[in-house]
């Protein structure tokens, strides 16, 4: 076998065990911090500061009654968490968590794949994701689950719409789709006068910055935009008929979505891995931190859009901000290129 | 003058179109088990998409047959059933019975009781303007302001618990005062909650009051109009974010609020945010009459009315004088008839007016109770409010009528 | 136990009357403008007007009672534009004939001023249905309905409110009927006692 293949499908299995990992912790982090600015204490009984609370949680899912609704499409109702589940950490694979490094005298690149579409592929398995959603909402023959499947259909087709426009002044300005290509032309160092500062996309694109914040918010489908599940509407929404360990699917997708999308998000627009001093995945990790902190605290704060204004505010504000971008974008890159 | 009663005319409708229109239609059953119903309300939705074109709300959930209750226990034993209607505001509903009953018998509590009283009924009402604000915010999504709110209400509930040892089925209120007297730290804590509660409430708007996604969920959503809020009989409120004054305190003054300087707050469009508004002043107003009362009140004096017949006699002067154990005996025992006749007394609960409609026959047991529970008929606007809505709004509808179940179904 | 108990006054007025809020107008009924009025314009349906505690109630008949409330409603003198309750009472014990009392409470907002109308009736007899004059009528004669079994005419939805629709066992608050029930309560899942055996979780 290709030395070059087996190392790539060696890092896949260690980048998805680490979402995992992550992921289980991100929602003791999620806690501790909601805990904090709630002025509680959150998890504090399993194990030292509460650290094996996600542990005791999916032990807890994992043997918990499974139950399938008499009258739900069964099949369709199994398949949609796997759907969900499978798909949330297949968008990591395009995600560059830096350099290439030896490891016993093979050289090992730190990404599974560098496609030339990468971008895209990442926008394509984002939106496949939803198909859970939508598949468990319509088999849960529950009227709040197919609310909220619908719900989550229209919201998500309409923010892809918003965070794929959003990505195109970066393409625009880097001239390439694909991940590794965008972070190494981060990586060069700006100097304007006497300020060094990095070539980050945020500087560059900071209205699209804000876009691609708001609509990625929306697309994970996470406070104030979690229409779909709106458990003080829905009660649940799309997963108010699953238990068990099917829950937790949906729950583990929604979790590695959210870090996959902020990992995402600092490699498009934060430079990656570059950083200050030393380059490295550590400042992908901090830079995905504050993307992770951001969602949490916009749960704690702020109360959940309406349907109508959620439509509303991706069609009438973000569409013409997002275009006008793109417009702007372009006119300034053919300027450069000497093309006006 | 005549009456004109309108009859509706029947509409012919073809049956494909009735067809039609059921199919384009989705009944939803919100509730009895739903997080943002309050309790066990249960709305019978008629949806198309997430419209509302139809609305029934369904009671009885916690029905417990208060009313037949009262007619069965002495006077003094239905106290403890009032908590059980209005369990967030329990020293309110004391409050109206007893001043019901305190009037049927013609008597009235001493000056420093009624202060008592006063401030008890505030705080209450406070306490239950905190758990319909957090609940209300967090139907709407703002997660965090349940737990800001109830720690604020944990002070109000401490109060009540040196005050009476309950934290929310008090019992407070006796007939003609207070038997027991009053602890000394007391006026001390309710002086500390006074000082600390306004730069809370401070907190609290700073997170909604500007906030553009409250305003948007709120703004213009629930329009009630002030007319049909006079004829839906709303109270509290729900009437006065649509504009009108009635606030029993300042129209038919009870207790001192004659002797209080408060303003009643008045909502000028009727909708989700003036109610919010009406409800964050009325705090404020709560406050200031708090504050009030602790100035105005007498230091010393009676806390109960020792000679009535209608009040039981003090605990102290049972365990020495023959006169009164024999007294208390037959108040415990028998109880105590009040005259034959009928009262009406409302009160301003935190949540409208609440009525209490006593009848007595001259027996220890009173012939009819009747309640007037202000969030049951306030609970009437929302079919009003919810046609044409959205799925979500029928939550941010239900939170503001601010309803508690126990006292909607009684 | 003396009616006119003066005890426990505020200090500040010795000797008043404690419960003369003021709050029902004129205590005479000779002197209140809307025993007047009523007496005035319905000389054949005005029975009594009864004054306790400064609260005054105006008797009517029950077939005049819509037109009374009208009358009260919309007379500008009077104004009382606001239901604050509207209730039932059964009198079985009281009184032999007629058996309910309907209990209108009604405040005026421009005036601040309450009143009391009451009807007498008998078990059977249709009841003038409020809900023309006040919407807030609807829910409150829906429960005298469930309550009471009074029958009002021209209410657009007379259903139980509080009891279940399927509730076979008459009114409750009607005086004859037993505290607990007409029937013996079963506990749910107690119907046939038996000793307790432990029972493997079926699937339905």
């Amino acid at each position: 076998m290709d030395a070059n293949l087996l190392s790539s499908y060696i890092f896949a299995v260690v980048v998805l065990n680490v979402l995992l990992g992550l992921m289980a912790y991100m929602t003791y982090l999620e806690r501790k911090l909601m805990a904090a600015m709630q002025d509680r204490v959150g998890p504090n009984r399993t194990g030292p500061v509460g650290l094996l609370q996600p542990i005791a949680d999916g032990i807890k899912l994992l043997v918990k009654e499974d139950i399938i609704p008499k009258h739900a499409d069964r099949r369709i109702f199994l398949l949609a968490p796997l759907l969900s589940f499978v798909l949330a950490p297949v968008a990591a694979a395009v995600i560059p968590f830096g350099d290439s490094i030896t490891v016993f005298g093979h050289e090992v690149n730190l990404y599974v794949a560098d496609i030339n579409v990468a971008a895209l592929y990442f926008l394509a398995i984002g939106s496949m994701g939803v198909y859970g959603i939508i598949l468990g909402g319509y088999a849960s023959a529950n009227r709040y689950s197919l609310l909220g499947g619908l719900r989550s259909a229209a919201q998500v087709i309409s923010y892809e719409i918003i965070l794929g426009l959003s990505l195109v002044g970066v393409f625009i300005l880097s001239g390439s789709l694909s991940l590794v290509e965008i972070v190494n032309q981060q990586s060069e160092t700006l100097h304007l006068g006497p300020l060094q500062l990095p070539n980050w996309f945020i500087l560059s694109q900071p209205l699209a910055f804000v876009i691609f914040l708001i609509a990625a918010v929306a697309e994970t489908n996470r406070a104030p935009f979690d229409l779909p599940e709106a458990e003080t509407e829905l009660i649940g929404g799309f997963h108010t008929e699953y238990s068990g360990f099917r829950f937790s699917f949906f729950f583990l997708a929604e979790y590695i979505s959210m870090i996959v999308i902020s990992l995402f998000g600092a490699t498009i627009f934060l430079g990656g891995t570059d950083g200050p001093i030393r380059d490295g995945v550590w400042w992908l990790a901090l830079k995905a931190f504050i993307f992770l902190f951001f969602y949490i605290w916009l749960r704690t704060t702020v109360p959940r859009f309406r349907y109508d204004q959620l439509m509303g505010l991706a069609w009438k504000v973000l569409l013409p901000l997002v275009l006008i971008n793109i417009l702007l974008t372009g006119f300034i890159r053919l300027w450069g290129l000497g093309m006006l | 003058m005549s009456l004109e009663i309108s009859q509706g005319t029947p509409v012919e409708i073809s049956e494909e179109r009735a067809l039609t229109d059921s199919r384009r239609q989705m009944v939803l059953n919100m509730g009895p088990q739903h997080p943002s119903t309050h309790g066990v309300l249960r709305v019978i939705l008629t949806m198309e998409g997430e419209t509302i074109v139809g609305c029934d709300p369904v009671l009885g959930y916690l029905h417990r047959g208060v009313e037949k209750l009262g007619e069965t226990h002495r006077y003094s034993q239905f106290v403890p059933w009032t908590d059980r209607t209005d369990y967030v505001a329990a020293p309110s509903n004391n409050l109206g019975y007893i001043l019901a009953v305190e009037r049927l018998c013609g008597i009235e509590a001493p000056e420093r009781a009624t202060y008592w009283r006063m401030i008890m009924g505030e705080l209450a009402r406070l306490a239950s303007h905190l758990v319909w604000l957090g609940t209300h915010a967090l139907d709407i999504g703002a997660l965090s302001m349940s737990l800001y709110c109830f720690r604020e209400r944990e002070l109000i509930l401490d109060i009540f618990e040196t005050f009476c040892g309950a934290r929310l089925t008090t019992n407070m209120m006796e007939m003609g005062g207070f038997s027991r007297p009053i602890p000394d730290n007391l006026p001390g804590m309710v002086r500390d909650f006074c000082n600390i509660f306004p730069e809370k409430q401070v907190e609290y708007e700073s997170l909604l009051s500007a906030n553009p996604i409250w305003l948007s969920r709120t703004r213009g959503v629930g329009v009630i109009e002030p007319d049909a809020a006079i004829s839906m009989s709303l109270t509290g409120a729900c009437l006065r974010g649509s504009g009108i004054n009635y606030d029993v305190r300042k129209a038919t003054p009870y207790l001192y609020y004659d002797r209080m300087d408060f303003e009643v707050p008045l909502g000028t469009r009727g909708d989700v945010y003036d109610r919010y508004l009406v409800r964050m002043e009325e705090m404020r107003q709560s406050i200031s009459i708090i504050e009030q009362c602790l100035d105005q009140m007498p230091t010393d004096g009676p806390l109960s009315l020792t000679e009535s017949p209608y009040v039981i006699p003090p605990h102290d002067s049972v365990m020495k004088t023959a006169e009164d154990m024999q007294r208390h005996f037959i108040w415990v025992i028998k109880g105590f008839s009040p005259p034959k006749g009928e009262v009406y007394q409302a009160i301003e609960h935190s949540k409208g007016e609440l009525g209490y409609y006593v009848v007595s026959d001259g027996t220890p047991i009173p012939y009819r109770v009747r309640l007037r529970t202000p969030d049951f008929v306030n609970l009437q606007s929302l079919p009003y409010m919810a046609q044409g809505a959205a799925l979500a709004d029928v939550v941010a509808l239900i939170g503001t009528i601010d309803i508690v179940l126990g006292s909607v179904d009684r | 136990m003396a009616e006119e108990q003066q005890t426990g006054g505020p200090a500040d007025s010795p000797g008043r009357r404690i419960w003369a809020t003021g709050h029902w107008g004129p205590t005479e009924p000779e002197e209140h403008p809307a025993v007047i009025a009523v007496r005035e314009r319905f000389p054949d349906s005005f029975v009594d007007a009864v004054n306790f505690r400064d609260e005054m109630t105006i008797r009517v008949d029950r077939p005049a009672l819509r037109e009374i409330v009208l009358f009260l409603r919309d007379e500008s003198s009077l104004r009382y534009n606001f239901l604050s309750d509207l209730t039932a009472v059964d009198m079985l014990r009281l009184r032999d004939n007629p058996r309910f009392d309907v209990v209108v409470q009604l405040y005026s907002i421009p005036r601040r001023q309450r009143l009391r109308v009451k009807a007498a009736f008998n078990d059977g007899d249709p009841v003038p249905s409020m809900t023309l004059l006040y919407e807030g009528a609807n829910w409150l004669e829906r429960e005298a309905y469930d309550m009471f079994g009074i029958v009002f005419e021209g209410h657009p939805d007379l259903r139980r409110m509080l009891l279940p629709d399927d509730w076979d066992e008459g009114h409750p608050l009607r005086k004859d009927y037993p505290l607990r029930g007409y029937r013996e309560y079963v506990q749910p899942g107690f119907e046939n006692p038996a000793p307790r055996v432990r029972s493997r979780f079926r699937r339905p």
